[in-house]
Protein backbone atom coordinates (compact mmCIF):
# COMPACT_ATOMS: atom_id res chain seq x y z
CA UNK A 1 0.00 0.00 0.00
CA UNK A 2 2.82 2.33 0.91
CA UNK A 3 4.64 1.67 -2.35
CA UNK A 4 1.40 2.24 -4.15
CA UNK A 5 0.95 5.61 -2.46
CA UNK A 6 4.51 6.61 -3.25
CA UNK A 7 4.00 5.69 -6.88
CA UNK A 8 0.79 7.66 -7.09
CA UNK A 9 2.50 10.62 -5.51
CA UNK A 10 5.40 10.47 -7.96
CA UNK A 11 3.05 10.09 -10.88
CA UNK A 12 1.06 13.09 -9.80
CA UNK A 13 4.15 15.20 -9.19
CA UNK A 14 5.46 14.21 -12.60
CA UNK A 15 2.19 15.12 -14.29
CA UNK A 16 2.04 18.41 -12.44
CA UNK A 17 5.59 19.15 -13.57
CA UNK A 18 6.96 19.16 -10.03
CA UNK A 19 9.64 16.49 -10.52
CA UNK A 20 13.00 18.02 -11.30
CA UNK A 21 16.63 17.17 -11.94
CA UNK A 22 17.76 13.68 -11.02
CA UNK A 23 14.30 12.71 -9.75
CA UNK A 24 12.77 13.58 -13.10
CA UNK A 25 15.41 11.71 -15.09
CA UNK A 26 15.11 8.61 -13.00
CA UNK A 27 11.32 8.68 -13.15
CA UNK A 28 11.28 8.99 -16.92
CA UNK A 29 13.79 6.18 -17.19
CA UNK A 30 11.69 3.99 -14.95
CA UNK A 31 8.63 4.84 -16.98
CA UNK A 32 10.30 3.47 -20.10
CA UNK A 33 11.62 0.35 -18.47
CA UNK A 34 8.67 -0.52 -16.28
CA UNK A 35 5.43 -1.09 -18.20
CA UNK A 36 3.54 -1.53 -14.93
CA UNK A 37 4.38 2.02 -13.92
CA UNK A 38 3.36 3.35 -17.33
CA UNK A 39 0.10 1.45 -17.01
CA UNK A 40 -0.44 2.86 -13.55
CA UNK A 41 0.11 6.36 -14.86
CA UNK A 42 -2.40 5.85 -17.65
CA UNK A 43 -4.95 4.60 -15.14
CA UNK A 44 -4.24 7.53 -12.86
CA UNK A 45 -4.82 9.97 -15.72
CA UNK A 46 -8.04 8.25 -16.66
CA UNK A 47 -9.28 8.41 -13.09
CA UNK A 48 -8.49 12.10 -12.86
CA UNK A 49 -10.20 12.79 -16.16
CA UNK A 50 -13.27 10.98 -14.92
CA UNK A 51 -13.16 12.82 -11.63
CA UNK A 52 -12.82 16.23 -13.30
CA UNK A 53 -15.54 15.37 -15.78
CA UNK A 54 -17.72 14.43 -12.84
CA UNK A 55 -17.00 17.76 -11.19
CA UNK A 56 -17.76 19.78 -14.31
CA UNK A 57 -20.91 17.89 -15.03
CA UNK A 58 -22.11 18.28 -11.47
CA UNK A 59 -21.50 22.00 -11.61
CA UNK A 60 -23.24 22.25 -14.97
CA UNK A 61 -26.19 20.26 -13.70
CA UNK A 62 -26.54 22.67 -10.81
CA UNK A 63 -26.43 25.56 -13.26
CA UNK A 64 -29.11 23.98 -15.43
CA UNK A 65 -31.25 23.32 -12.37
CA UNK A 66 -30.92 27.01 -11.62
CA UNK A 67 -32.05 27.84 -15.18
CA UNK A 68 -34.95 25.49 -14.74
CA UNK A 69 -36.05 27.21 -11.57
CA UNK A 70 -35.89 30.52 -13.40
CA UNK A 71 -38.37 29.30 -15.99
CA UNK A 72 -41.50 31.35 -16.15
CA UNK A 73 -44.36 28.87 -16.10
CA UNK A 74 -46.50 31.12 -18.23
CA UNK A 75 -43.80 31.50 -20.87
CA UNK A 76 -43.36 27.74 -20.95
CA UNK A 77 -47.06 27.29 -21.50
CA UNK A 78 -47.14 29.83 -24.27
CA UNK A 79 -44.18 28.06 -25.87
CA UNK A 80 -45.89 24.73 -25.45
CA UNK A 81 -49.11 26.01 -26.96
CA UNK A 82 -47.13 26.89 -30.04
CA UNK A 83 -46.21 23.26 -30.50
CA UNK A 84 -49.62 22.00 -29.56
CA UNK A 85 -51.42 24.21 -32.02
CA UNK A 86 -49.05 23.20 -34.75
CA UNK A 87 -51.39 22.09 -37.50
CA UNK A 88 -49.16 19.37 -38.85
CA UNK A 89 -49.11 17.75 -35.47
CA UNK A 90 -52.83 18.05 -34.96
CA UNK A 91 -53.39 16.39 -38.26
CA UNK A 92 -51.25 13.51 -37.20
CA UNK A 93 -52.64 13.24 -33.70
CA UNK A 94 -56.35 13.71 -34.23
CA UNK A 95 -58.77 12.71 -36.91
CA UNK A 96 -58.59 15.03 -39.90
CA UNK A 97 -62.07 16.36 -39.29
CA UNK A 98 -61.31 17.29 -35.72
CA UNK A 99 -58.08 18.89 -36.82
CA UNK A 100 -59.92 21.00 -39.32
CA UNK A 101 -62.46 21.98 -36.67
CA UNK A 102 -59.63 22.83 -34.29
CA UNK A 103 -58.01 25.23 -36.69
CA UNK A 104 -61.32 26.91 -37.36
CA UNK A 105 -61.81 27.18 -33.62
CA UNK A 106 -58.39 28.71 -33.15
CA UNK A 107 -59.03 31.33 -35.76
CA UNK A 108 -62.38 32.04 -34.17
CA UNK A 109 -60.84 32.37 -30.71
CA UNK A 110 -58.22 34.79 -31.89
CA UNK A 111 -60.67 36.46 -34.18
CA UNK A 112 -63.13 37.05 -31.38
CA UNK A 113 -60.56 38.45 -29.06
CA UNK A 114 -59.19 40.53 -31.88
CA UNK A 115 -62.61 41.98 -32.42
CA UNK A 116 -63.21 42.49 -28.71
CA UNK A 117 -60.11 44.53 -28.37
CA UNK A 118 -60.82 46.37 -31.56
CA UNK A 119 -64.17 47.39 -30.10
CA UNK A 120 -62.46 48.68 -27.02
CA UNK A 121 -60.16 50.79 -29.14
CA UNK A 122 -63.04 52.38 -30.99
CA UNK A 123 -63.83 54.83 -28.23
CA UNK A 124 -64.86 57.67 -30.42
CA UNK A 125 -66.57 55.86 -33.24
CA UNK A 126 -70.27 55.94 -33.78
CA UNK A 127 -72.85 53.91 -31.94
CA UNK A 128 -74.05 52.02 -35.03
CA UNK A 129 -70.58 50.88 -35.83
CA UNK A 130 -70.17 49.71 -32.27
CA UNK A 131 -73.38 47.72 -32.32
CA UNK A 132 -72.72 45.97 -35.54
CA UNK A 133 -69.41 44.85 -34.22
CA UNK A 134 -70.99 43.65 -31.05
CA UNK A 135 -73.34 41.48 -33.05
CA UNK A 136 -70.42 39.97 -34.78
CA UNK A 137 -68.89 39.11 -31.50
CA UNK A 138 -72.03 37.39 -30.33
CA UNK A 139 -72.17 35.44 -33.52
CA UNK A 140 -68.58 34.42 -33.19
CA UNK A 141 -69.11 33.59 -29.57
CA UNK A 142 -71.97 31.26 -30.45
CA UNK A 143 -69.96 29.60 -33.13
CA UNK A 144 -67.16 29.20 -30.69
CA UNK A 145 -69.36 27.70 -28.01
CA UNK A 146 -70.72 25.14 -30.42
CA UNK A 147 -67.31 24.22 -31.58
CA UNK A 148 -65.99 24.06 -28.09
CA UNK A 149 -68.52 21.40 -27.20
CA UNK A 150 -67.71 19.28 -30.18
CA UNK A 151 -63.99 19.49 -29.75
CA UNK A 152 -61.49 17.66 -27.72
CA UNK A 153 -61.35 20.27 -24.97
CA UNK A 154 -57.69 19.56 -24.42
CA UNK A 155 -56.94 21.26 -27.70
CA UNK A 156 -58.57 24.44 -26.58
CA UNK A 157 -57.28 24.34 -23.05
CA UNK A 158 -53.78 24.10 -24.34
CA UNK A 159 -53.89 27.60 -25.68
CA UNK A 160 -52.74 30.04 -23.11
CA UNK A 161 -55.25 32.81 -23.31
CA UNK A 162 -54.56 35.90 -21.37
CA UNK A 163 -56.88 38.71 -22.16
CA UNK A 164 -54.73 41.26 -20.39
CA UNK A 165 -51.87 40.78 -22.73
CA UNK A 166 -53.05 43.14 -25.41
CA UNK A 167 -50.88 45.64 -27.12
CA UNK A 168 -50.86 49.06 -25.56
CA UNK A 169 -49.02 51.90 -27.22
CA UNK A 170 -45.55 51.42 -28.58
CA UNK A 171 -44.67 49.24 -31.47
CA UNK A 172 -42.13 48.66 -34.13
CA UNK A 173 -41.24 50.60 -37.23
CA UNK A 174 -38.76 50.19 -40.04
CA UNK A 175 -36.92 52.56 -42.33
CA UNK A 176 -38.00 52.79 -45.95
CA UNK A 177 -35.68 55.52 -47.12
CA UNK A 178 -32.20 56.57 -46.13
CA UNK A 179 -33.30 60.14 -45.46
CA UNK A 180 -35.68 59.39 -42.64
CA UNK A 181 -38.96 57.83 -43.72
CA UNK A 182 -40.33 54.89 -41.75
CA UNK A 183 -43.42 52.74 -41.83
CA UNK A 184 -45.37 51.45 -38.86
CA UNK A 185 -48.93 50.47 -38.01
CA UNK A 186 -51.32 53.39 -37.85
CA UNK A 187 -52.90 52.24 -34.60
CA UNK A 188 -49.50 52.45 -32.92
CA UNK A 189 -49.20 56.17 -33.51
CA UNK A 190 -52.83 57.18 -33.86
CA UNK A 191 -53.31 58.76 -30.46
CA UNK A 192 -49.84 60.25 -30.09
CA UNK A 193 -48.67 63.55 -28.73
CA UNK A 194 -45.14 62.84 -29.71
CA UNK A 195 -43.40 59.87 -31.24
CA UNK A 196 -39.85 58.68 -30.81
CA UNK A 197 -37.93 55.83 -32.38
CA UNK A 198 -35.21 53.96 -30.56
CA UNK A 199 -32.83 51.18 -31.41
CA UNK A 200 -31.28 48.88 -28.86
CA UNK A 201 -28.77 47.81 -31.47
CA UNK A 202 -27.59 51.37 -31.94
CA UNK A 203 -28.40 53.21 -28.73
CA UNK A 204 -27.17 56.48 -30.25
CA UNK A 205 -30.13 56.38 -32.61
CA UNK A 206 -33.00 57.87 -30.67
CA UNK A 207 -34.91 60.33 -32.76
CA UNK A 208 -38.08 62.33 -32.63
CA UNK A 209 -40.32 61.50 -35.55
CA UNK A 210 -43.49 63.00 -36.95
CA UNK A 211 -46.53 61.37 -38.44
CA UNK A 212 -46.63 62.26 -42.12
CA UNK A 213 -49.62 60.27 -43.18
CA UNK A 214 -51.82 57.61 -41.70
CA UNK A 215 -54.27 55.24 -43.33
CA UNK A 216 -56.70 53.93 -40.76
CA UNK A 217 -58.31 51.36 -43.01
CA UNK A 218 -55.06 49.72 -44.06
CA UNK A 219 -53.61 50.40 -40.60
CA UNK A 220 -50.45 51.85 -42.03
CA UNK A 221 -48.60 55.04 -41.10
CA UNK A 222 -45.75 56.88 -42.72
CA UNK A 223 -43.36 58.58 -40.29
CA UNK A 224 -40.41 60.81 -40.87
CA UNK A 225 -37.53 61.65 -38.55
CA UNK A 226 -37.74 65.23 -37.41
CA UNK A 227 -34.62 65.60 -35.34
CA UNK A 228 -31.58 67.86 -35.67
CA UNK A 229 -29.21 65.04 -34.73
CA UNK A 230 -30.37 62.93 -37.63
CA UNK A 231 -28.37 62.73 -40.81
CA UNK A 232 -29.19 59.44 -42.51
CA UNK A 233 -30.18 55.85 -41.80
CA UNK A 234 -27.65 54.67 -44.36
CA UNK A 235 -28.42 52.59 -47.38
CA UNK A 236 -31.48 50.39 -46.81
CA UNK A 237 -30.55 46.74 -47.49
CA UNK A 238 -34.07 45.55 -48.32
CA UNK A 239 -36.82 46.64 -50.66
CA UNK A 240 -40.60 46.43 -50.58
CA UNK A 241 -41.74 43.52 -52.70
CA UNK A 242 -44.12 44.47 -55.47
CA UNK A 243 -45.54 40.98 -55.93
CA UNK A 244 -47.50 38.88 -53.52
CA UNK A 245 -45.85 36.30 -51.32
CA UNK A 246 -46.79 32.68 -51.93
CA UNK A 247 -48.77 30.51 -49.61
CA UNK A 248 -46.41 28.55 -47.37
CA UNK A 249 -43.46 30.82 -48.04
CA UNK A 250 -40.93 31.10 -45.24
CA UNK A 251 -41.01 34.51 -43.65
CA UNK A 252 -39.44 36.17 -40.66
CA UNK A 253 -39.72 39.34 -38.68
CA UNK A 254 -37.76 41.51 -36.32
CA UNK A 255 -39.69 43.44 -33.72
CA UNK A 256 -39.61 45.16 -30.37
CA UNK A 257 -42.20 43.45 -28.20
CA UNK A 258 -39.97 44.52 -25.30
CA UNK A 259 -36.88 46.68 -24.85
CA UNK A 260 -35.00 44.29 -27.05
CA UNK A 261 -35.20 43.28 -30.69
CA UNK A 262 -36.86 39.89 -31.07
CA UNK A 263 -36.64 37.64 -34.07
CA UNK A 264 -39.58 35.50 -35.14
CA UNK A 265 -40.08 33.15 -38.04
CA UNK A 266 -42.97 31.37 -39.66
CA UNK A 267 -44.76 31.11 -42.94
CA UNK A 268 -47.57 32.64 -44.94
CA UNK A 269 -50.55 30.60 -43.80
CA UNK A 270 -53.30 32.28 -45.81
CA UNK A 271 -53.64 34.78 -48.64
CA UNK A 272 -56.22 36.74 -46.74
CA UNK A 273 -56.23 38.32 -43.33
CA UNK A 274 -58.73 38.75 -40.54
CA UNK A 275 -62.27 38.10 -41.75
CA UNK A 276 -61.16 37.67 -45.32
CA UNK A 277 -59.23 40.94 -45.48
CA UNK A 278 -57.73 40.79 -48.99
CA UNK A 279 -55.06 43.38 -48.21
CA UNK A 280 -53.48 41.17 -45.56
CA UNK A 281 -51.93 37.75 -45.09
CA UNK A 282 -52.44 35.40 -42.24
CA UNK A 283 -49.00 34.52 -40.98
CA UNK A 284 -47.76 31.96 -38.48
CA UNK A 285 -45.25 34.21 -36.79
CA UNK A 286 -45.35 34.37 -33.01
CA UNK A 287 -46.47 37.90 -32.24
CA UNK A 288 -46.34 39.77 -28.99
CA UNK A 289 -47.61 43.16 -27.96
CA UNK A 290 -45.20 45.55 -29.63
CA UNK A 291 -44.98 43.54 -32.82
CA UNK A 292 -47.36 45.91 -34.55
CA UNK A 293 -45.59 47.64 -37.38
CA UNK A 294 -42.75 45.18 -37.61
CA UNK A 295 -41.58 44.28 -41.10
CA UNK A 296 -42.18 40.79 -42.46
CA UNK A 297 -39.41 39.56 -44.74
CA UNK A 298 -39.28 36.68 -47.18
CA UNK A 299 -36.27 34.36 -47.33
CA UNK A 300 -34.51 36.69 -49.76
CA UNK A 301 -34.90 39.63 -47.40
CA UNK A 302 -37.64 41.50 -49.27
CA UNK A 303 -40.30 43.18 -47.18
CA UNK A 304 -43.50 41.30 -47.99
CA UNK A 305 -45.67 42.73 -45.25
CA UNK A 306 -46.05 44.57 -42.00
CA UNK A 307 -47.57 43.05 -38.87
CA UNK A 308 -50.82 44.85 -38.16
CA UNK A 309 -53.63 44.91 -35.67
CA UNK A 310 -53.65 43.87 -32.09
CA UNK A 311 -53.00 40.33 -31.16
CA UNK A 312 -52.97 38.07 -28.20
CA UNK A 313 -49.65 37.15 -26.83
CA UNK A 314 -50.24 33.58 -27.93
CA UNK A 315 -48.76 32.39 -31.16
CA UNK A 316 -50.31 30.82 -34.19
CA UNK A 317 -52.38 33.39 -35.99
CA UNK A 318 -51.19 36.86 -36.88
CA UNK A 319 -51.99 39.20 -39.71
CA UNK A 320 -49.74 41.26 -41.89
CA UNK A 321 -50.60 43.95 -44.40
CA UNK A 322 -49.30 42.96 -47.83
CA UNK A 323 -46.43 44.90 -49.36
CA UNK A 324 -48.34 45.78 -52.57
CA UNK A 325 -50.96 47.41 -50.34
CA UNK A 326 -48.19 49.38 -48.63
CA UNK A 327 -46.82 50.51 -51.97
CA UNK A 328 -50.32 51.44 -53.07
CA UNK A 329 -50.78 53.70 -50.04
CA UNK A 330 -47.45 55.39 -50.65
CA UNK A 331 -48.33 55.81 -54.32
CA UNK A 332 -51.65 57.43 -53.51
CA UNK A 333 -50.30 59.98 -51.03
CA UNK A 334 -51.85 63.42 -51.45
CA UNK A 335 -49.38 65.55 -53.46
CA UNK A 336 -48.45 68.00 -50.70
CA UNK A 337 -47.83 65.45 -47.95
CA UNK A 338 -44.17 64.92 -48.66
CA UNK A 339 -41.88 67.89 -48.14
CA UNK A 340 -38.92 65.70 -48.97
CA UNK A 341 -39.34 63.16 -51.78
CA UNK A 342 -39.66 59.58 -50.61
CA UNK A 343 -37.13 57.46 -52.43
CA UNK A 344 -37.95 53.84 -51.72
CA UNK A 345 -35.01 51.43 -51.83
CA UNK A 346 -34.67 49.86 -55.24
CA UNK A 347 -32.18 47.11 -54.54
CA UNK A 348 -32.09 44.15 -52.22
CA UNK A 349 -28.69 43.43 -50.74
CA UNK A 350 -29.78 40.49 -48.61
CA UNK A 351 -30.70 37.84 -51.18
CA UNK A 352 -28.84 34.57 -50.90
CA UNK A 353 -27.37 35.40 -47.50
CA UNK A 354 -27.79 33.37 -44.38
CA UNK A 355 -30.48 34.50 -41.98
CA UNK A 356 -27.94 35.55 -39.37
CA UNK A 357 -26.15 37.78 -41.84
CA UNK A 358 -29.44 39.22 -43.04
CA UNK A 359 -30.51 40.06 -39.51
CA UNK A 360 -27.23 41.76 -38.79
CA UNK A 361 -27.93 44.16 -41.65
CA UNK A 362 -31.63 44.51 -41.00
CA UNK A 363 -31.36 45.24 -37.29
CA UNK A 364 -29.96 48.71 -37.92
CA UNK A 365 -33.13 49.71 -39.75
CA UNK A 366 -35.77 48.39 -37.40
CA UNK A 367 -36.78 50.59 -34.50
CA UNK A 368 -38.86 50.61 -31.44
CA UNK A 369 -41.63 53.18 -31.82
CA UNK A 370 -42.46 54.90 -28.58
CA UNK A 371 -45.58 56.94 -28.33
CA UNK A 372 -46.09 59.56 -25.64
CA UNK B 1 -27.69 50.55 -22.59
CA UNK B 2 -27.33 46.92 -23.46
CA UNK B 3 -25.12 45.98 -26.40
CA UNK B 4 -26.42 44.15 -29.47
CA UNK B 5 -29.71 42.68 -28.41
CA UNK B 6 -30.14 39.99 -30.99
CA UNK B 7 -28.50 36.72 -30.19
CA UNK B 8 -27.62 34.70 -33.26
CA UNK B 9 -26.88 31.00 -33.47
CA UNK B 10 -23.19 31.84 -33.38
CA UNK B 11 -23.70 33.90 -30.21
CA UNK B 12 -25.35 30.97 -28.49
CA UNK B 13 -22.63 28.58 -29.61
CA UNK B 14 -20.01 30.94 -28.23
CA UNK B 15 -21.96 31.36 -25.04
CA UNK B 16 -21.94 27.59 -24.54
CA UNK B 17 -18.25 27.41 -25.35
CA UNK B 18 -17.37 30.17 -22.89
CA UNK B 19 -20.04 29.42 -20.33
CA UNK B 20 -21.76 32.80 -20.58
CA UNK B 21 -24.60 32.21 -18.24
CA UNK B 22 -27.03 34.90 -19.28
CA UNK B 23 -27.17 33.72 -22.86
CA UNK B 24 -27.13 30.09 -21.81
CA UNK B 25 -30.12 30.76 -19.63
CA UNK B 26 -31.89 32.34 -22.57
CA UNK B 27 -31.12 29.36 -24.76
CA UNK B 28 -32.31 27.00 -22.06
CA UNK B 29 -35.57 28.85 -21.79
CA UNK B 30 -36.01 28.95 -25.53
CA UNK B 31 -36.10 25.26 -26.28
CA UNK B 32 -37.48 23.68 -23.13
CA UNK B 33 -41.11 23.83 -24.37
CA UNK B 34 -40.07 21.86 -27.44
CA UNK B 35 -38.68 18.98 -25.38
CA UNK B 36 -41.52 19.22 -22.89
CA UNK B 37 -43.85 18.77 -25.81
CA UNK B 38 -41.82 15.93 -27.29
CA UNK B 39 -41.75 13.97 -24.04
CA UNK B 40 -45.31 14.93 -23.11
CA UNK B 41 -46.66 13.78 -26.46
CA UNK B 42 -44.90 10.49 -26.07
CA UNK B 43 -46.20 9.43 -22.67
CA UNK B 44 -43.63 11.13 -20.47
CA UNK B 45 -43.98 13.44 -17.48
CA UNK B 46 -42.70 16.97 -17.01
CA UNK B 47 -39.98 15.73 -14.67
CA UNK B 48 -38.82 13.28 -17.32
CA UNK B 49 -38.85 16.05 -19.90
CA UNK B 50 -36.63 18.12 -17.63
CA UNK B 51 -34.16 15.23 -17.24
CA UNK B 52 -34.03 14.55 -20.93
CA UNK B 53 -33.68 18.21 -21.83
CA UNK B 54 -30.93 18.85 -19.31
CA UNK B 55 -29.04 15.81 -20.53
CA UNK B 56 -29.35 16.98 -24.13
CA UNK B 57 -28.21 20.44 -23.10
CA UNK B 58 -25.22 18.90 -21.32
CA UNK B 59 -24.34 16.79 -24.34
CA UNK B 60 -24.34 19.90 -26.50
CA UNK B 61 -22.33 21.83 -23.93
CA UNK B 62 -19.75 19.09 -23.49
CA UNK B 63 -19.40 18.56 -27.22
CA UNK B 64 -18.84 22.25 -27.75
CA UNK B 65 -15.97 22.14 -25.26
CA UNK B 66 -14.14 19.87 -27.69
CA UNK B 67 -12.11 21.97 -30.11
CA UNK B 68 -12.72 19.59 -33.00
CA UNK B 69 -16.49 19.48 -32.59
CA UNK B 70 -18.47 21.34 -35.19
CA UNK B 71 -22.18 21.84 -34.91
CA UNK B 72 -23.52 20.89 -38.31
CA UNK B 73 -27.13 21.88 -37.70
CA UNK B 74 -29.20 24.40 -35.80
CA UNK B 75 -28.93 24.26 -32.01
CA UNK B 76 -32.64 23.58 -31.89
CA UNK B 77 -32.31 20.61 -34.23
CA UNK B 78 -29.41 19.28 -32.21
CA UNK B 79 -31.23 19.54 -28.90
CA UNK B 80 -34.28 17.95 -30.42
CA UNK B 81 -32.28 15.11 -31.94
CA UNK B 82 -30.42 14.28 -28.73
CA UNK B 83 -33.57 14.57 -26.61
CA UNK B 84 -35.40 12.38 -29.03
CA UNK B 85 -32.66 9.77 -28.94
CA UNK B 86 -32.55 9.82 -25.14
CA UNK B 87 -36.29 9.58 -24.76
CA UNK B 88 -36.52 6.77 -27.31
CA UNK B 89 -33.96 4.89 -25.29
CA UNK B 90 -35.81 5.38 -22.03
CA UNK B 91 -39.12 4.43 -23.59
CA UNK B 92 -37.64 1.28 -25.02
CA UNK B 93 -36.32 0.40 -21.60
CA UNK B 94 -39.72 1.01 -20.02
CA UNK B 95 -41.95 -0.63 -22.58
CA UNK B 96 -39.77 -2.99 -24.56
CA UNK B 97 -40.42 -1.14 -27.76
CA UNK B 98 -41.13 2.44 -28.61
CA UNK B 99 -42.02 4.78 -31.38
CA UNK B 100 -41.84 8.54 -31.24
CA UNK B 101 -44.14 11.06 -32.86
CA UNK B 102 -41.91 13.69 -34.39
CA UNK B 103 -42.69 17.28 -35.12
CA UNK B 104 -39.24 18.68 -35.83
CA UNK B 105 -36.41 17.83 -38.12
CA UNK B 106 -33.77 15.70 -36.50
CA UNK B 107 -30.44 14.01 -37.02
CA UNK B 108 -30.83 10.24 -36.74
CA UNK B 109 -27.66 9.69 -34.57
CA UNK B 110 -27.66 6.00 -35.50
CA UNK B 111 -23.97 5.35 -34.99
CA UNK B 112 -23.27 7.84 -32.22
CA UNK B 113 -26.19 6.70 -30.09
CA UNK B 114 -23.80 5.24 -27.52
CA UNK B 115 -21.77 8.46 -27.37
CA UNK B 116 -24.89 10.39 -26.47
CA UNK B 117 -25.32 8.52 -23.20
CA UNK B 118 -21.68 7.72 -22.49
CA UNK B 119 -20.96 10.85 -20.50
CA UNK B 120 -23.94 10.41 -18.25
CA UNK B 121 -22.83 6.84 -17.65
CA UNK B 122 -19.35 8.04 -16.66
CA UNK B 123 -20.94 10.61 -14.38
CA UNK B 124 -23.21 8.09 -12.68
CA UNK B 125 -20.34 5.63 -12.24
CA UNK B 126 -18.22 8.27 -10.55
CA UNK B 127 -21.11 9.38 -8.42
CA UNK B 128 -21.63 5.84 -7.17
CA UNK B 129 -17.90 5.39 -6.63
CA UNK B 130 -17.62 8.59 -4.60
CA UNK B 131 -20.64 7.54 -2.60
CA UNK B 132 -19.03 4.22 -1.75
CA UNK B 133 -15.74 5.92 -0.98
CA UNK B 134 -17.40 7.85 1.82
CA UNK B 135 -16.01 10.58 4.06
CA UNK B 136 -13.56 12.11 4.64
CA UNK B 137 -12.11 10.82 1.37
CA UNK B 138 -14.82 12.24 -0.83
CA UNK B 139 -14.44 15.76 0.53
CA UNK B 140 -10.66 15.65 0.37
CA UNK B 141 -10.66 14.56 -3.27
CA UNK B 142 -13.40 16.95 -4.31
CA UNK B 143 -11.72 19.85 -2.54
CA UNK B 144 -8.37 19.15 -4.11
CA UNK B 145 -9.29 18.07 -7.62
CA UNK B 146 -12.55 19.88 -8.20
CA UNK B 147 -12.50 22.93 -5.97
CA UNK B 148 -8.77 23.68 -6.30
CA UNK B 149 -8.09 23.87 -2.57
CA UNK B 150 -4.43 23.65 -1.52
CA UNK B 151 -3.29 20.80 0.71
CA UNK B 152 -2.72 23.31 3.52
CA UNK B 153 -6.33 24.48 3.31
CA UNK B 154 -7.56 20.90 3.24
CA UNK B 155 -5.42 19.92 6.24
CA UNK B 156 -6.86 22.88 8.08
CA UNK B 157 -10.44 22.15 7.15
CA UNK B 158 -10.32 18.43 7.82
CA UNK B 159 -8.28 18.71 11.04
CA UNK B 160 -4.99 17.14 9.94
CA UNK B 161 -1.89 18.23 11.82
CA UNK B 162 -0.08 19.24 8.64
CA UNK B 163 -0.35 19.28 4.85
CA UNK B 164 1.86 16.19 4.49
CA UNK B 165 -0.48 14.07 6.56
CA UNK B 166 -3.41 15.30 4.51
CA UNK B 167 -1.48 14.51 1.34
CA UNK B 168 -0.78 10.94 2.43
CA UNK B 169 -4.46 10.57 3.20
CA UNK B 170 -5.35 12.02 -0.20
CA UNK B 171 -3.25 9.42 -2.06
CA UNK B 172 -4.79 6.65 0.00
CA UNK B 173 -8.21 7.95 -0.93
CA UNK B 174 -7.29 8.21 -4.58
CA UNK B 175 -6.09 4.63 -4.71
CA UNK B 176 -9.23 3.43 -3.00
CA UNK B 177 -11.37 5.39 -5.42
CA UNK B 178 -9.53 3.83 -8.31
CA UNK B 179 -10.25 0.33 -7.01
CA UNK B 180 -13.92 1.12 -6.44
CA UNK B 181 -14.31 2.74 -9.85
CA UNK B 182 -12.69 -0.25 -11.57
CA UNK B 183 -15.05 -2.53 -9.68
CA UNK B 184 -18.08 -0.57 -10.83
CA UNK B 185 -16.97 -0.51 -14.44
CA UNK B 186 -16.34 -4.25 -14.42
CA UNK B 187 -19.73 -4.99 -12.96
CA UNK B 188 -21.43 -2.90 -15.60
CA UNK B 189 -19.57 -4.32 -18.53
Amino acid sequence: MLTNNTNTERIEQYLEGKLQGAELTSFEQELQQNPALAQEMAEFQLLLTDLRHYGQRKQMKALLDGFHQNLDQREVEVGLARYRTNFRLLRRKYFPTIAAAASVALITVFGTLFTLDYVRSLEKTSQTNYRSLLRKIQLNQNKLNNLENSLDTAVLNSIAINRDQYLKGGGTGFAVSADGYLLTSYHVVKKSDSIFIESTVRPDQRYKVELIFGDEEADLALLRVNDKKFTTFGKIPYMLKQDLADLGEDIFTLAYPREDAVYGEGSVSARSGFEGDKAAYQVSIPVNPGNSGSPVFDAAGNVVGIIKGKQLESEGVAFALKSPAMLAMIGKLPPDTLKVPLNLPRTNRLAGQKRVAQLKKIQDFVFQVKVY
Amino acid sequence: MKPAAIATEADFVNALRNEERTLMNRLYKMHFPMVLHLVGQNSGSEAEAKDVYQEAFLVLYENLQKPDFELSCKIKTYLYSVSRRLWLKRLTRKKGQADIQDFEEFLPFEDSAAAVTENEFRFQAMDVALGKLGEPCRTILEDYYLNDFSMVQIADKMGYTNADNAKTQKYKCLNRLKKIAEGIKNVDQ
